[in-house]
Order: C-alpha cells, then sequence, then structure tokens
C-alpha cells in the first residue's frame, strides 16, 4: 500500500471533520435549554431575571434569558423568526402582535394547558386571532398622564380630579410655561401615535376599521391634532421640535429635569419616571373632549407571553408562563413593570405596599375601569411602521418642512399603502 | 485509449484533491456566506419576501417601486450630500496631514500612530455616543462657543445641522487615507525632489508639479476605496439617530433606510432590491472613476513612453 493513500485519506476526513464544524453552529442551535426573551429597561430585565430565579429555585427546568431595550429587540427577534431560531418564550407587543401570530410564527396555545383562570376576561382574552390563542396577557394597561401636582400648585395652579378637557389643558399648559420662567406646560406629544388613538376615538370613530385593513380616522381628525400641538408650540407651552428630539430619554424627560410639570404614557411606566421626580406623581386620565368623559380611553392588554411556532420546549415554555403570571414571588418581583398585573390575586398583592407609584397605578386602572369605553381591536398588521411613521411626520411638522394639513395627509397616504398587504 | 484517458483524469483528480482540501475552509466561507447570501437576496429582491412568508415573485415590482418611494429617493440625496462632501474633505485633510509629517517630524511613529486611531474607533458606536456629548445641545461644543459669547443650538437635533456633524465625524477618520498617502510620499525618489528645487520651483510648484503627479496613484486608490466606504456608511447614523435617520430624516442613509425596510417593516424583499442598487451605484462610480482616472493618474512607468 502507499503511504501517500493512507495520507490523504486522512487528509479527506480531517476535510470533512473541519466541514462538518463549520456548518454545525449554523443548522443546530436547537439543542440547549429552552430559551426566555423579554424587552424593557433596566428594573424590568432585573425583575424578570428575579422572577426566574424563583421559578429555577422551585424545581423548574434550565433555561437561557435573552433580554434587549425594546428597539433592539424587534431587529433581533426579526431575524431570529426568519432564521427559524426564535427563543421558545418571548415577551410580545401588541404593536407586532398581529405581525408575528398572522405569519405563523407563535404557537397556539390552546392545548398547552396554561392557567389563566384568574386572569381578567379581556385580558385572557386579547391574544386571540383567527379563533387560536397565541398569546397571554401578562398585563392591563391604559394610557396615562403623570403630574407633579407638587409642582403645579407651587405655580399657583390647581388639577382638576379628572384630569383637563383638550381645551383646558392648552390653557394651562400656556399659564405654567407663562408662570415659571424657562419650563413648559407640557412636553410635545403630537408624534405620540398611541396617545392620538384616544383623541381620535373621542372624535367618534376606532382608529382602524374592524379587520385592521383601513384607516377609519379622519384626515381631518388628524389634521386637528397635529394643530393642536402646532399652536401649543407656537405658544411656547410646549417645547420646540429640536429641544423634543433631545429629551426623550426618561432620565433626559423634562419631568425628570424640572422643565414641565407632567408627563403622558402608558399607566405602568409611572414607576419609571418616579424614582426620577421628588414629589408624587398623581396618574390621571389624559385630556377628553367633554369633561369627565372617559369613553376615548380603553384599557386592553398591551403586552403578551408567547411562544414561538419552531419551540422544541412547548410544555416547560407553557409552565414557565404559568409560573410568572401565577406565582406569588413572581408577581411580587415584576410589580407593575409590565403593566398592571392582569389578576386580582397579583394587584391585590402588589397594592399592598401601599402609595407607591404601582399602587397609584392600579388604583387609577381601577377607578376609570367602569368609565373608559371598548377596548379596541388587536393592532393590525403594519402598525409598527404606522407608529414609526406618524412620529415622523409630526417631527416634519415641527421642523416646519410639513404643515398639520400635509402632514395629516401623508399619513393617511402611508396608513393606505401600509394596512391590508 | 478511453481507459487511459480517464486513468489520467482520475490520477489528476486524485493530484489535486489535497490543495482542494486546503482550500476547503476558504471555500465554505465564500459559498456559504458570500456567495449563497447573494444569490438569495438577488433572487428575494424579485419577490414580495417579508420574512416569515413564503416569497413570491413579483418580477420587477420592487425595483419600479423604488423610484416612487419619496423617503428612498430623500435617502438617495442625503448619501449623494454626504459622499461629495466628507470623501474630498477627508482626503484633503488626510493628504495635508501626511505632508506634514513627512517633513521629517521627530517622533514620527507617535503621531502617526496617534492620528491613525481614529479610524479605528470610528466606525463604533463608543464614539456615536461620544459625538451626541460633544455635539448636542448641552454638549462640548456649545460650551465652548458659550465661553465667546455665542450662542451654539443642537447640531445633532436640529434636521439643518445633523448631517454635517457626521461628516465631521467622517472627516476625524482621516487616518487610514493618511497611513497610506505617507506610504506613498516616501516612495517619491528625492532625486526628483533635488532636481526641481535646483530648477528654481519653490514649495508649492514641488507640490503641485512634482509631488502629486507622482502620489495620484495613491490619491486614485484612496479615492475608490473612500467613495466606495461613504456609500456605505452606517453605524454613525444609526447610532445618533437612534436608528431613526432623524432629525427629520436628515440622516437618512441609504443603507439606514434599507435597514428600516428589511427589519423594521419587514419588507425584506424591497430591501433586497435596494441593496441591489446600491451595489449598481457603487459599481458605476467605482467604473467612472477608473475611466476619469486615465485622465489624471500617473504611473511612473508611463512616463518612459512620454
Amino acid at each position: 500500500m502507499n503511504p501517500s493513500t493512507f495520507s490523504r485519506r486522512t487528509l479527506l476526513g480531517l476535510g470533512a471533520a473541519t466541514a462538518a464544524a463549520t456548518m454545525l453552529p449554523g443548522c443546530s442551535a436547537k439543542s440547549g435549554p429552552m430559551r426566555v426573551a423579554w424587552y424593557g429597561p433596566d428594573p424590568v430585565t432585573k425583575a424578570i431575571n428575579k422572577a426566574l430565579d424563583a421559578w429555577k429555585s422551585n424545581g423548574g427546568t434550565d433555561f437561557a434569558p435573552e433580554s434587549a431595550p425594546f428597539d433592539d429587540y424587534w431587529d433581533k427577534l426579526a431575524t431570529q423568526t426568519s432564521g427559524n431560531n426564535a427563543p421558545d418564550v418571548l415577551r410580545m407587543s401588541m404593536s407586532y402582535f398581529s405581525d408575528y401570530a398572522g405569519r405563523g410564527a407563535l404557537k397556539d396555545l390552546g392545548s398547552l394547558g396554561i392557567d389563566t383562570s384568574g386572569l381578567d376576561p379581556d385580558v385572557a382574552g386579547s391574544g386571540t386571532a383567527d379563533g387560536k390563542n397565541f398569546g397571554i396577557g401578562q398585563s392591563s394597561i391604559s394610557y396615562a398622564m403623570y403630574v407633579d401636582e407638587a409642582a403645579v400648585k407651587k405655580a399657583g395652579g390647581s388639577v382638576p380630579k379628572q384630569g383637563w378637557t383638550w381645551d383646558a389643558f392648552a390653557e394651562f399648559a400656556k399659564d405654567y410655561s407663562g408662570s415659571v420662567q424657562g419650563t413648559f406646560g407640557s412636553s410635545d406629544q403630537a408624534g405620540n401615535f398611541q396617545l392620538f388613538e384616544v383623541f381620535a376615538r373621542q372624535h367618534g370613530t376606532e382608529m382602524f376599521s374592524d379587520d385592521g385593513g383601513k384607516l377609519t380616522t379622519s384626515k381631518d381628525t388628524i389634521q386637528e391634532w397635529f394643530q393642536y400641538w402646532a399652536d401649543l408650540r407656537t405658544a411656547k407651552a410646549a417645547p420646540s421640535q429640536n429641544v423634543s428630539g433631545e429629551t426623550t430619554a426618561i432620565e433626559k424627560s423634562l419631568v425628570a429635569t424640572g422643565k414641565a410639570p407632567l408627563q403622558f404614557g402608558w399607566v405602568q411606566q409611572v414607576t419609571f419616571y418616579q424614582p426620577l421626580v421628588k414629589s408624587p406623581l398623581t396618574v390621571l386620565p389624559v385630556p377628553q373632549d367633554k369633561a369627565g368623559d372617559l369613553k376615548g380611553q380603553f384599557i386592553k392588554a398591551l403586552d403578551l407571553w408567547c411562544v414561538s411556532a419552531a419551540s422544541k420546549h412547548p410544555e416547560d415554555a407553557a409552565k414557565l408562563i404559568g409560573f410568572l403570571l401565577n406565582d406569588e414571588t413572581a408577581i411580587k418581583t415584576i410589580g407593575i413593570l409590565l403593566g398592571v398585573p392582569p389578576s386580582k390575586k397579583a394587584r391585590d398583592v402588589v397594592s399592598a405596599e401601599a402609595d407607591s407609584a404601582g399602587a397609584r397605578a392600579i388604583a387609577y386602572v381601577e377607578d376609570i375601569a367602569g368609565k373608559v369605553g371598548p377596548s379596541p381591536q388587536p393592532w393590525p398588521k403594519g402598525y409598527g411602521e404606522l407608529l414609526t411613521g406618524f412620529g415622523r411626520i409630526a417631527e416634519n411638522i415641527g421642523f416646519g418642512k410639513a404643515t398639520p394639513a400635509s402632514g395629516a395627509t401623508e399619513f393617511v397616504e402611508l396608513a393606505g399603502k401600509t394596512l391590508g398587504q | 485509449m478511453s481507459r487511459s484517458a480517464a486513468d489520467s483524469f482520475g490520477t489528476r483528480l486524485r493530484q489535486s484533491v489535497p490543495g482542494y482540501l486546503f482550500l476547503l475552509p476558504w471555500l465554505i466561507g465564500v459559498l456559504g456566506l458570500t456567495v449563497g447570501p447573494m444569490v438569495l437576496s438577488l433572487y428575494y429582491s424579485f419577490t414580495d419576501y417579508a420574512l416569515f412568508n413564503t416569497p413570491a415573485w413579483t418580477g420587477l415590482h420592487n425595483y419600479t417601486a423604488l423610484f416612487h418611494d419619496a423617503r428612498y429617493l430623500h435617502s438617495l440625496r442625503v448619501t449623494f450630500l454626504y459622499v461629495a462632501v466628507s470623501v474630498p474633505l477627508e482626503m484633503t485633510f488626510a493628504l495635508a496631514i501626511a505632508v506634514l509629517l513627512n517633513r521629517g517630524l521627530r517622533g514620527l511613529a507617535v503621531y502617526r500612530a496617534l492620528y491613525y486611531v481614529p479610524s479605528l474607533l470610528g466606525g463604533s458606536v463608543a464614539i456615536a455616543l461620544l459625538w451626541q456629548q460633544i455635539f448636542g445641545s448641552d454638549g462640548l461644543l456649545n460650551h465652548v462657543l458659550s465661553l465667546f459669547g455665542i450662542e451654539g443650538h443642537g447640531w445633532i437635533s436640529e434636521p439643518g445641522t445633523a448631517l454635517w456633524t457626521l461628516i465631521v465625524l467622517r472627516v476625524w477618520q482621516f487616518g487610514a487615507p493618511m497611513v497610506i498617502f505617507l506610504a506613498g510620499l516616501r516612495q517619491i525618489p528625492e532625486d526628483v525632489m533635488e532636481a526641481a528645487e535646483m530648477d528654481g520651483a519653490n514649495k508649492w510648484q514641488r507640490f503641485w508639479r512634482v509631488t502629486l503627479p507622482l502620489l495620484s496613484p495613491v490619491v486614485f486608490f484612496n479615492l475608490v476605496l473612500q467613495i466606495i466606504g461613504a456609500f456605505q456608511a452606517f453605524t454613525p447614523a444609526y447610532i445618533i439617530s437612534g436608528g431613526k435617520g432623524g432629525p427629520s430624516d436628515s440622516t437618512l442613509f441609504y443603507t439606514l433606510y434599507l435597514y428600516q425596510q428589511a427589519f423594521g417593516n419587514f419588507r425584506m424583499g424591497y430591501a433586497a432590491a435596494m441593496a441591489w442598487v446600491l451595489l449598481l451605484i457603487i459599481a458605476v462610480f467605482t467604473g467612472l472613476n477608473f475611466v476619469l482616472g486615465r485622465t489624471w493618474v500617473f504611473y511612473g512607468d508611463e512616463g518612459v513612453r512620454r
């Protein structure tokens, strides 16, 4: 036998081994422990990690956590999902739910036996699409404004119990910025698509048609909204666009730096702002069309726990979701960081810590529960694009590159292109 | 006869096997990581691929849609402006510093290394964040300006100036072309310079008539690379504008818009078409460079013919 033949074979084997080694990591990421992914700022990540520790010490199976800020999370999840490599348990936002559920990226949880008996019915049902249950609501939320009452009183103003009407709010904002040097009555919310949804519903229509295929809000309503904030900017009651651009981060926000007495957001986000403001923030309904009429507002599940369609650990994933929803330690550590907890039991556990921002948020949601309008259909496919598009158009108006009228037209056109695809 | 032909073919095959085996890691890389994705992306660019669906053939639709997309056309304008302004500035700056350093400065190696550092850091997230600290409303630049009684503004948060801060960022990364210029300057024979000096040429004349023509191949090389690099710029705009290309789309680079369409709006097919058009644009510019280069690039060996 020729010795060189042998060496060639060795080489061949070596080559094959190299090839296999190169290919392996790309193709078989399926094994290994169940992966749990979520988004949110630092407090959320810390809390969920603690809740997961509780899962482990209660004999739960092994897992690997993955967390990211909101924007990065979606880039990552989209890539992972298209590569058939999505995490097993994942936090899903209503903003993207239809995109994922409608494209078959989520598992039907119907047969996995997650205990949702304690959940509020509207939250439990919010992950349903095409008759299948693709997600379990992890919180119920509503839009709100958080007001630094001490600052308002110091400026000689007062805060109405049920918040302001839009007209009264504009007056208040002008008075406040006029009486306290270097401040604004409000941050500029022109680009806030979610606050706009409340405004749109106050004008008599849902934002989207029931099938999600069309924008039902009129162009006039959109124009009125953009004009409202443009007027506040002109009156210096709201900051100019370049100031707004630099104050989007929570720690740089006008309310945190004492340059405005209030902030808008989902109710649970008051707990992100509270540590940065000395006096307690009062949680109030957003401005109304008619005083005290909260029909424009709604309570719904914002975020869901989902299991990816590609999951190799569906049973464990389901157990973990059940644990996060029902275990007392998990409930306590998460508190209201993800939103107001979706079950009576959880709310009682969290409210026990009296006069925390969390307790105030829960009291707010329980207070308005009977007064708000019906919750809208799940946001349609393409919602994420409309959300950023609305903000971009508002920015163009703020910089004088568009008018409220042309901006409204542009948004209607964008919605026409994006929805119903 | 056929048997011997087969034999010789077999022998040749056997002889070349080890060669191919050694090439295998590279081949896998090229086929799996470069050629494969490129072919796939070309295919996707003719489909409605949206990340989770099965792509359906839509012909040239993605390509024609580009021309009706106002934001796409806007991103083209932003990118062209960025390339047209930043590349000449960066090149001039790099050449000027290289000429200064080439004058036999003591500690040249130290300076060369120091000036090169920004090129290594420039594409990084940290530098983009630093830029926010310098050019923000409360940033360093405005503090310095206020010392002179000048009221600054939010350089990054105003659409009129945001792109210019990115251009400054690129010019600041002049190190890579500078090092290449320096190497080129070292190649210029001293006797030519001496001869020019003897003939009474002053410094400027020597630079314009001798140094620059002899350096032209290096200028050409840098120009081609920098134009390609500038067209593909992504990170600075992504970090400084938080991925949005703002304020008011003023830093919406081509690649950033492509990324938004692909990963924000799931329009993978559309984004793939954009990527191929960008490749085409870069190819045209590079080709143009080579054609125009014939008129101004002077290679030493041509001197013999003239």
